[in-house]
């Protein structure tokens, strides 16, 4: 029973995103039906989590009342909003844009990915350590709390990580609100199905982009991956991470593309979301925004386009931003686990700590939990070694270089942790959050025509 | 060469392509991660009808009537705080305990949890304190009260 009432929230939550994604599309915008379906459940829990959290700014406790409430009218405007905009004009707005039977096999396929992922979550049913004493710790506090629910960011919960945004932990509650208990099934639920939307979303992402048909086999790689099933249905927040990163740079590849700045709206948005997943969506977020702001520029479109376009981003971006700006400004205690190596005598940024970090990075990539997908990534680059680094997708391996540098410089400058045991239990898991735009970046460069450069 | 030559030959490259073999290669590591993915789920099963899912925290469930309109609750243990296992068990119990705060600081608070090696253990360090057990749950965890 609680299973049905958790899928429920969650489809409930979905059609939200969809309702959002369809209603404020025009006839130029150009996502297809396979993306709409792997983007509408992201979209529709952050707008369910951005919810919550108003609703602590309002109440200082949870309302369930109100959170239905607004659901309820949240949903009635954008469908009211949806069909009004589809008989205004039937021109300006796309009919559903339809699948082929090979997209449909492929989805199929996908579908029955789930059952692994089903089984694998409940290895451990309480999920890893990071699940309970992080997520579920501060979701239990959210739902069960009333007006206590801030202890939970006091300082003395250190351990829990304070700081960080609470993207995952709402999205949890409004499960649980549904089962009214905090059922463990919720967490499960959540894990898997964020494994199996990402992994949708690369093969909708890559289809859309490339149209080739070996999108399938980036989808597969990446849902059969043992480690990648291990940690994305631990219950971690990594795995949300990982899809809405995904989905930002595959909303920026798409607007670049076809010069929509409908897309590059959504693409603003999922950076917002982004930033309230963990402080690395955070920083991916900004070096994404950052990046996407010289990148969607195009030479051949007016001044007034391009300002359109990149109006567009910052909207979506800034809009979507606020929780995350809210939740750092009024409730964050700021990072415990901080001591800024480059200051502290006692424990400096050395040398041999750099060292350590560099080896370490670069021997993960050639760890057995990947079983040689990095070495084959790095092969199929090679193999179109131009077109990896053409101007239509050069956003990606710029944004990997600049994330890498920016990770391994903080695993350097704050030594608060031992270092190798930090390296040995979080590097893992930041590969693991870019597994799926490293398989896009491969399969999207291999998957292009030869005068692919020459179109753009 | 002949033409026929040619296109036996152009029909053999055209599987020979780099990126075929690339694609094969992928392929062969799906099906291997498959095959693995369903050997240790096997294996997880197994082990777990031998040893089943063990959450320390469950061990601290059965207190919450007790502590329904606490906020704060003191933690005290006789086990090796810097042992990973004595760090889950704390960890664990506060996971299973909130929304309440469990705080190892555990001399400033009215209500102590004991979750000590022995019954023992716990009861003479309860008596030095001068704390008063109100509650043992099945699992050995004893609830103390203390003037404050």
């Amino acid at each position: 029973m609680n299973l049905f009432l958790a899928l429920l929230a969650y489809f409930a939550s979905s059609l939200l995103g969809y309702f959002f994604l369809r209603s404020v599309s025009t006839s130029k915008s150009s996502l297809s039906l396979g993306l709409i379906l792997f983007l509408s459940p992201g979209l529709g829990l952050a707008l369910t989590a951005i919810i919550l959290f108003n609703n602590f700014i309002l109440f200082d406790k949870l309302n369930r009342l109100f959170v239905f409430i607004v659901h309820g009218v949240v949903a009635l405007l954008l469908i009211l909003f949806f069909f009004l905009t589809r008989q205004k004009s039937k021109s300006t707005v796309p009919s559903s844009p339809s699948m082929n039977i090979f997209d449909l096999l492929s989805f199929v396929v996908l579908l029955f990915m789930i059952i692994p992922l089903w089984k694998g979550a409940h290895i451990y049913p309480m999920g890893g350590w990071d699940a309970w004493q992080v997520w579920n710790f501060k979701a239990k506090f959210l739902l069960l709390g009333g007006q206590d629910w801030k202890n939970m960011l006091e300082v003395s919960q250190w351990r829990s990580s304070p700081h960080y945004p609470l993207m995952l932990p709402l999205v949890i509650v409004w499960g649980w609100l549904w089962t009214s208990s905090p059922s463990i099934i919720v967490p499960i639920l959540v894990s898997v199905m964020y494994t199996f939307l990402t992994g949708g979303l690369l093969f909708a992402g890559l289809r859309q982009l490339t149209q080739s048909r070996q999108a399938i086999l980036a989808a597969l790689a990446l849902l059969s991956l043992p480690f990648f099933i291990l940690i994305g249905t631990s219950q971690y927040c990594d795995v949300l991470l990982s899809y809405y990163l995904l989905a930002s740079i595959i909303c920026s590849l798409v607007a670049y593309q076809q010069r929509d700045k409908i897309t590059a709206f959504w693409a603003g948005i999922f950076l917002g979301i982004l930033s309230f997943t963990k402080p690395e969506g955070t920083l991916a977020a900004f070096i994404l925004f950052i990046l996407n702001l010289t990148f969607l520029r195009q030479k051949n479109l007016s001044i007034v386009e391009n300002k359109k376009i990149r109006f567009a981003l910052i909207l979506g971006a800034f809009l979507f931003t606020l929780p995350t700006i809210l939740f750092e400004l009024v409730y964050s205690p700021g990072n415990q686990t901080f001591i800024n190596g480059l200051s502290s005598s006692t424990k400096p940024s050395d040398w041999p700590r750099l060292q350590l970090t560099l080896v370490v990075f670069f021997a993960t990539f050639l760890s057995q939990h990947w079983n040689g997908l990095w070495l084959v990534m790095l092969g199929g680059l090679l193999l179109s070694w131009k077109k990896s680094f053409q101007k239509n997708l050069i956003l990606i391996p710029l944004f990997l270089g600049i994330y890498f540098a920016v990770i391994i410089f903080y695993y350097w400058l704050n030594t608060y942790f031992e270092i190798a045991w930090w390296l040995r239990n979080t590097l893992g898991r930041i590969l693991v959050t870019l597994l799926p735009v490293a398989l896009l970046w491969t399969f999207y460069a291999l998957g292009q025509p030869e005068n692919k450069e020459k179109q753009n | 060469m002949s033409k026929p030559a040619e296109q036996i030959l152009s029909f053999y490259a055209s599987f020979l392509s780099l990126k075929r073999i690339w694609g094969t290669v992928l392929c062969i590591i799906i099906i291997i991660n498959i095959f693995n993915f369903n050997h240790s789920l096997r294996t997880s099963h197994l082990k777990r009808k031998l040893n089943p899912y063990l959450f320390y925290g469950f061990i601290f469930s059965g207190l919450e009537n007790v502590l329904k309109d606490v906020e704060r609750v003191g933690y005290y243990t006789d086990r090796d705080t810097a042992l990973d296992e004595t760090a889950a068990r704390f960890a664990q119990a506060q996971y299973i305990l909130a929304p309440l705060i469990v705080d190892l600081n555990f001399a400033d608070h009215e209500f102590i949890l004991f979750d000590c090696t022995s019954e023992k253990t716990a009861m003479t360090f309860i008596e030095s304190i001068g704390a008063i057990p109100i509650k043992k749950n099945k699992f050995g965890i004893i609830l103390a009260q203390q003037k404050k």
